[in-house]
């Protein structure tokens, strides 16, 4: 393990004190509509986060404090977290500090969270909910 | 717990066994108890006997069932014999009585359960035939003749303690039922008292799993515990101040909603219907909010779809004249549509699940090009490798020569240069995993672009699509198909098809309702929660609460511990009970490579995995359910420490050649200290083993013979039983001049080898008579 999975915060911030938030993301995880439905809060937040930050939203300090355990971020995820952190600061030991590193990727996943929140949600009923996900990512990637 | 053996059973005017019947059982170490009878002879109903003597319940075809054969078993069968009835003179008595003798330990318990009927006029309706038969009516749950009425029940529980000469001086309990919960509880009875037809079902529901791991193992003793101390104990008395009150109320209101309860502690239902099978079956209701009222619905999903399995199954067997074709391309269509439909579900789970877990780094290909683009320029102006750094400081210091030739003597402000180069490399290690990382980015995903976006997602798309299309496609034509058979059918097929329909509609607004109430219990437990962080606050500042807040806190402490104590327990008892299923499992099984994988989760939902990593658990066939419940049972009674006899209603009813001989080979060692009686028909126990072509060299040799054989098998090379086999059968009078035609009894019979001629030659069980 390395010193960066040690220092990795226990608690991760979505910015569950924003009763609208949270309650957003409970729906996404356990609406029928959500492609999130029944995956963990990280997954939403990682995916917040790569919206946010490949669509150049400004980083927003989420209110309140960590309530995500670390626990749930994968090895994967948080090497998306670093990449993340090292573009913003166009600096690679960013990448070796966790706190530092999650902190900048909070910004991100807080800014992004209400429009992939809007695109998933407000879709039409009969849109599934892989189209729906797809649809976000072709915005971006494509 | 002692252990426990049935020492006999005697049945008199039960169902249909005429008269009394006796039979004695003998202990493991002699050997095994068969019973052995035809089918519709009666072996079903020997189980609900001795389910009626010990807990007033029959778990088999109870009501509307219908046999392989196609005659319906207790549908039109009084509990009373009816012959018994019949020669019972109006207004006398007619006594039923079921008495089965166990002995626990040293002392023996005579367990009697009595029903007398008081036999008036009683009512007949005429038949097409001509024939006139009985009207029955239920009376608190007992089918009897309309025109009887039930003068006594009675339930009495004897022991005799080792050394009394008879139950003459023995203790009557006064609460019988008491005395049998204590030798096994009845939701454990079906564990124990093992039904084919509960065996066959028995994995599509994760119910029985969860009420089998936890109840047995006695699990819900802590929980239920810790329950007690949550609702109870960690809520503090009213009376400090209005604010503390105030959120006393509002913790105990969600602890309402939670355990759907009202405000006198009494359940509360809601007015919507359970979903029942038989239409004659009384109303229940579904709770009205939290834990009870998600697992009401989870139970009502099970039921509805094994209730879509047997339509499904009723329609391919209807009755359409000249329609064979019809059925037989509705049968192929219909499981084609199963497969189908849960091929497309996986293929879109996996679909998102891809989605979810690579589009982030789809959306981050900017970043992470930028990212190795940082990296590289790191590398290039030698900024990475650290380590290559580290070890360049190192040669530098033992050679004591700097890089420009010069000497590197100690204490020299050209050697602290180099050490204080090489001290602020610590902690920068971390920074050549990042170089790694950048290098992984670049091979596996840069690189290969294209490849990646196929593989996550451009197939995975195409292959949902393609099933969803094909799912769509066969669905319209099975739909073409039902509207034929509905009219073809007649009345039965229109209400099959309607009743399918209905319930299709039923699974989908019960899978909504059971989000619905997960939300709401989340909900329920995270204000709750939020509630009492705010009431612990208020009572310790209140300074005549400060006694109750530190109580409050040591129970919340002991609330912790018991969770914690729950968690690790079921934790390492469900562990071990899936270690030794799967152990009993591929024993049982004939070819044991054809499931890699077994698993019991967390949530006690099951997978059993095929080779392909798909979970099989809700596709058993018949046979290979019976075997998993075996295998199971077997796996559960261990912790049980309720060592109670297993009586297993066929066994190996629906097992094919391969599974049923080895069956035959692995029961005689099969629980080795427990008891075993078992109900079998010829087909699965003289019958010779129906030769299978996937396994030419599969010997024949019918289970009898396997279990009482010496010496060794050449086909499998496992020992043969060589134990002793105590047999009784079953014999329904079956010659309709006879006063007793349609009644059963049973004898003590033996296994004789029969060769009258060619079409008349294998094993039988015949009575010692």
């Amino acid at each position: 393990m390395s010193n960066f999975d040690i220092d990795f915060p226990q608690w991760i911030n979505y910015g569950n004190s924003n009763k609208e938030i949270a309650s957003q993301m409970e729906e996404l995880i356990t609406k029928q509509w959500s492609p999130f439905n029944g995956q963990k809060m990280a997954n939403v937040f990682i995916f917040c986060m790569a919206y946010g930050f490949a669509k150049g939203k400004k980083p927003e300090k989420p209110p309140g404090s960590g309530s995500m355990p670390g626990s749930a971020f994968d090895s994967e995820m948080r090497n998306h977290m670093k990449c993340v952190s090292i573009c913003e600061k166009k600096d690679l030991e960013v990448a070796i500090n966790a706190n530092e590193t999650v902190k900048i990727c909070e910004g991100y996943a807080y800014a992004g969270f209400p429009e992939v929140y809007d695109k998933i949600a407000n879709s039409d009923s009969k849109i599934l909910p892989q189209t729906r996900i797809e649809t976000l990512i072709k915005e971006i990637s494509s | 717990m002692d252990e426990i053996k049935i020492i006999s059973v005697e049945i008199e005017n039960f169902r249909q066994y005429y008269g009394n019947s006796k039979i004695d059982f003998i202990p493991r170490d002699e050997g095994f108890t068969v019973i052995f009878g035809y089918n519709g002879e009666g072996k079903s109903n020997f189980l609900n006997a001795v389910n009626w003597c010990l807990y007033q319940y029959e778990p088999h075809g109870v009501g509307d069932e219908v046999t392989d054969s196609g005659h319906s078993e207790n549908k039109f069968l009084p509990i009373v014999n009816n012959r018994c009835i019949a020669e019972t003179k109006d207004g006398t008595v007619a006594t039923i009585k079921v008495d089965v003798w166990l002995q626990k330990g040293t002392t023996v318990y005579s367990i009697t359960r009595t029903l007398k009927i008081l036999k008036h006029n009683i009512e007949t309706r005429k038949l097409a035939s001509g024939t006139e038969e009985p009207i029955l009516i239920d009376i608190d749950g007992i089918r009897i003749p309309k025109g009887c009425e039930i003068l006594e029940s009675r339930f009495v529980v004897s022991e005799k303690k080792d050394g009394a000469s008879d139950f003459q001086d023995t203790l009557r309990f006064s609460e019988p039922e008491n005395m049998v919960k204590e030798i096994l509880p009845r939701q454990l009875s079906q564990y124990f008292l093992l039904d084919g037809e509960f065996m066959e079902y028995f994995w599509k529901s994760n119910k029985n799993i969860r009420e089998g791991i936890e109840q047995i193992s006695q699990l819900h003793l802590i929980s239920g515990a810790a329950d007690h101390v949550e609702r109870v104990m960690t809520i503090p008395t009213k009376g400090f101040s209005k604010d503390t009150n105030d959120l006393t109320d509002k913790m105990r209101a969600f602890d309402r909603i939670i355990s759907s309860k009202d405000e006198n502690g009494v359940e509360s239902f809601s007015d919507e219907p359970m979903y029942k099978i038989d239409p004659q079956e009384s109303d229940s209701y579904y709770h009205a909010t939290g834990e009870p009222r998600l697992q009401d619905i989870d139970d009502d999903i099970d039921k509805v779809n094994n209730r879509l399995i047997d339509i499904s199954d009723e329609i391919r067997k209807l009755n359409i004249s000249g329609q064979d074709k019809l059925k037989q391309d509705y049968a192929e269509l219909d499981t084609k549509c199963i497969d189908l439909e849960k091929k497309y579900l996986q293929a879109g789970d996996t679909f998102i699940f891809n989605l979810i877990k690579y589009g982030p780094q789809l959306m981050l290909t900017d970043a992470i090009k930028d990212c190795i683009e940082i990296i590289q320029k790191e590398i290039e102006i030698g900024g990475l490798p650290v380590k290559y750094k580290r070890l360049f400081a190192d040669s530098l210091l033992d050679s004591k020569t700097c890089v420009c030739h010069e000497s590197l003597e100690p204490g020299h402000e050209r050697t602290k240069h180099v050490k204080f180069f090489k001290d602020g490399l610590v902690g920068k290690e971390e920074l050549d995993d990042i170089a790694v990382l950048g290098d992984n980015y670049k091979r596996f995903f840069i690189e290969r672009y294209d490849e990646f976006c196929s593989d996550k997602f451009a197939t995975p798309r195409k292959q949902h699509l393609d099933l969803l299309k094909q799912y769509n496609d066969n669905d319209q034509k099975l739909a073409g198909i039902k509207t034929k058979i509905s009219s073809a059918g007649g009345q039965e097929g229109e209400s099959l098809i309607e009743e399918q329909r209905t319930l299709q509609d039923e699974v989908k607004k019960l899978n909504e309702w059971k989000t619905n109430t997960i939300i709401e219990i989340k909900e329920s437990k995270k204000s709750r929660g939020d509630t009492k962080r705010l009431l612990d606050k208020a009572l310790k500042n209140n300074s005549k609460a400060k006694r109750v807040a530190h109580e409050l806190e040591t129970w919340d402490r002991l609330r912790d511990l018991l969770d914690d104590l729950l968690n690790s327990l079921k934790d390492s008892v469900r562990e071990t009970i899936t270690k030794n299923t799967w152990e009993n499992y591929q024993s049982l099984l004939a070819n044991p490579s054809e499931f890699k994988e077994f698993t019991i989760e967390s949530d006690y939902s099951v997978h059993l995995n095929d080779k392909f990593g798909n979970n099989k658990v809700r596709n058993l066939s018949a046979g290979q359910s019976l075997l998993m419940t075996i295998a199971f049972v077997a796996a559960i009674r261990e912790p049980t420490g309720y060592k109670f006899p297993l009586i297993v209603d066929s066994p190996s009813g629906k097992i094919d050649g391969p599974n049923n001989h080895n069956i035959g080979m692995c029961l005689p060692n099969f629980l080795p200290d427990a008891q075993l009686a078992l109900l079998v028909t010829n087909k699965e126990y003289t019958d010779f083993i129906s030769p299978d072509p996937d396994t030419p060299s599969l010997p024949i040799t019918p289970v009898c013979k396997l279990f009482d054989s010496n010496g060794t098998c050449e086909h499998c090379k496992k020992p043969f039983g060589n134990i002793k086999v105590q047999h009784w059968k079953i014999i329904k009078d079956g010659n309709e001049k006879s006063d007793n035609v349609g009644n059963s009894e049973i004898k003590s019979a033996k296994l004789e080898y029969v060769d009258t001629d060619e079409t008349h030659r294998g094993w039988m069980v015949a009575t010692n008579e």
